[in-house]
């Protein structure tokens, strides 16, 4: 099944992502949001960084940990290629993020949006579709 | 997407959604443009952006937007919205992620004879002494409490720590330091994300360009605010970094669960709002203004960097190397303002997002000479294309709360612009143009090509004939130094 697809969007980055069930929709949609903006990956290691989000509904949980995410990345230059969860309910979530230290990406994610942001239950599983202000 | 026949045409630039287009509009939606400007504007979600925006409880006379509106998240870009002190709210969302976005022009007392020969030298030297791209911190790092007295003290604060002249503050929208700043209202967080990022330009369409008074329309204010033709100007393009982008998402996550406390029905969540009045909404305002100031002070340092590179290649050259400024004004911000609503003077909450403040002359906010002259408002336009500078004007105050539009708005997507020319086409044309390009990254050229733009004459021509805004000058670039 593909894992994601960037959409068109006048100014800021759309992607729509799909999965069989919550904690992959999650993945897939952190590796869709770090591989579009391109990282300049240095080095060959890995590293692990935990994480931890947690909302009000369970909508916004995937706004959250992606918000989070995005923060983490900014403050310890590193991208994330996966993430192993710790823990996953509905309003909350704890997880180790498998971490590549980079120089730089092509793009830069100001941060996730609520706007037009929906996750819907398909045939196949869930699909999201996000807009990141870039 | 809403269908042109619900829109009504005031003038040839104006035209209004009524209020009974939709049951939760509380006023009319306006939109400054042409007729096919219109039509462009349509392809997109932004009027129904516009119309939830009408939306908003205590919004004052309508929902505005500026002719290089485009589809944004919550508020379209370029749109604008007054909410009452006492009864209305404020939004995260009405203001963006990258809070005081702002340009800076600085005037050189050089002509384009003088460095024609140098240019290409300067804008390289410019570009390895300006930190940019994404995620790019710079030389310094400020720990946390001298970071706090930024916070708070913005641009002022950069005199004091030998960055700035008294001169620059009397030249910076506010002089450069909010009054409603604390820095304990802004996140540990994202003081961690903007501690080093002081004096750095970052990526996107934030860039650095050396332009030339091209022309001049009215030679009065120009020499007033010290331009002459042929003379060499630098405009400085970006906001608040990381740290505004966190402020924003913290705030936005805190309100997003009390809406229905506060009574508030939205459309959109990223329209997440609060009450004025409440200790969120306040909160929020403190630290927006925090993170306006830090972005002053960043662009405050860019500035004080830019005058070292100009100092090194021009300086050499036995070359006058004075840069002045012009002026400092934000485009991304929300602001307690006085305005005239049906005859009385009321305090407002102003969102501008994607909009220019533009006062009109006489305005107590403005120094002196800008009290004479009317505010300057600088609308960049693309790589390729010219930039303006205009003046605010009474009838800006009248119709749209002293706002004007902030560039030529986008067009066309980021990848639709990577499909019609890739980043060395781009660097081929400008090059070909006379245009000096430096630019590591070939995708943000092809990003940002002039094409992705709407023409932004006819963009300032819709300002300037419906009276919003008085263009003074017109800028052609000559450098273009921008990040990835």
């Amino acid at each position: 099944m593909k894992k994601y697809e960037i959409l068109e969007h006048r100014a800021d980055l759309k992607i729509k992502v799909w999965a069989k069930d919550r904690q992959e929709l999650f993945c897939n949609a952190l590796k869709a949001a770090f591989e579009a903006i391109e990282p300049n990956i240095v080095g060959a290691g890995t590293r692990v960084r935990k994480i931890r989000a947690a909302s009000e509904d369970e909508n916004s949980l995937l706004i959250d940990f992606l918000n989070e995410a995005i923060y983490l990345s900014d403050v310890n230059n590193e991208t994330y290629i996966d993430v192993k969860f710790e823990s996953f309910a509905r309003h909350g979530l704890a997880a180790e993020l498998v971490a590549r230290p980079v120089k730089g990406f092509k793009q830069e994610i100001k941060a996730v949006t609520h706007h037009g942001f929906k996750i819907e239950k398909t045939e196949k599983g869930l699909e999201a579709d996000i807009i990141f202000d870039i | 997407m809403i269908d042109l026949k619900n829109i009504k045409k005031l003038t040839d630039f104006l035209f209004e959604i009524p209020k009974d287009f939709r049951a939760d509009m509380r006023v009319p939606a306006r939109v400054y443009a042409t007729d096919k400007m219109l039509g462009q504007i349509a392809d997109d979600r932004s009027l129904e952006q516009l119309v939830n925006v009408a939306a908003l409880p205590g919004i004052c006379k309508y929902s505005l937007a500026m002719p290089d509106m485009h589809e944004g998240y919550g508020f379209p870009i370029g749109g604008v919205a007054a909410m009452d002190a006492d009864t209305g709210v404020v939004s995260p969302g009405g203001v963006g992620y990258d809070i005081n976005c702002g340009v800076r022009l600085l005037r050189s007392a050089l002509f384009f004879e003088d460095i024609k020969d140098l240019l290409r030298s300067v804008a390289h030297q410019i570009n390895r002494d300006v930190p940019s791209g994404v995620g790019r911190g710079g030389d310094l790092e400020f720990a946390p409490q001298e970071l706090d007295l930024i916070l708070n003290k913005g641009a002022r604060r950069m005199l004091a720590l030998g960055y700035a002249t008294k001169r620059d503050l009397e030249y910076i929208e506010e002089g450069g330091c909010s009054r409603w700043a604390d820095a304990a209202k802004v996140s540990d967080r994202a003081k961690r994300r903007g501690h080093d990022q002081i004096g750095t330009l970052g990526s996107g369409n934030h860039f650095l360009e050396i332009q030339k008074v091209e022309e001049i329309y009215e030679p009065n204010i120009a020499a007033k605010l010290g331009l002459k033709k042929d003379q060499i100007v630098v405009m400085i393009h970006t906001g608040s970094r990381g740290l505004g982008h966190q402020v924003c998402a913290d705030y936005v996550k805190k309100m997003i669960p009390k809406l229905s406390e506060w009574g508030i029905e939205l459309n959109d969540k990223e329209l997440a709002a609060a009450p004025l009045n409440s200790p969120e909404g306040k909160d929020y305002l403190k630290a927006m203004a925090a993170a306006a100031n830090f972005a002053w002070a960043n662009r405050q340092m860019i500035t004080h960097l830019i005058r070292g590179a100009w100092d090194r290649i021009l300086g050499s050259e036995g070359l006058d190397t004075g840069l002045e400024l012009v002026y400092d004004v934000a485009h991304n911000m929300a602001k307690i303002e006085e305005h005239e609503v049906d005859g009385k003077k009321i305090k407002l909450c102003v969102h501008r997002k994607g909009a220019t403040r533009a006062f009109g002359p006489g305005r107590a906010e403005l120094n002196a000479l800008h009290q004479e002259t009317g505010q300057p408002v600088f609308i960049p336009g693309t790589m390729g294309t010219s930039s303006y500078l205009l003046v605010g004007t009474d009838e800006a105050m009248a119709a749209t709360f002293g706002t004007v539009c902030h560039g030529a708005g986008r067009r066309m997507s980021r990848k639709a612009a990577k499909r019609k020319a890739t980043g060395a086409e781009v660097r081929k044309n400008l090059e070909q143009m006379g245009i000096v390009v430096e630019c590591a990254s070939s995708h943000g050229l092809a990003e940002e090509a002039p094409d992705a733009y709407k023409d932004v004459d006819e963009v300032v021509e819709v300002v300037a004939h419906a009276g919003l805004g008085q263009k003074v000058i017109k800028l052609k670039p000559l450098a273009v130094i921008k990040g990835g």
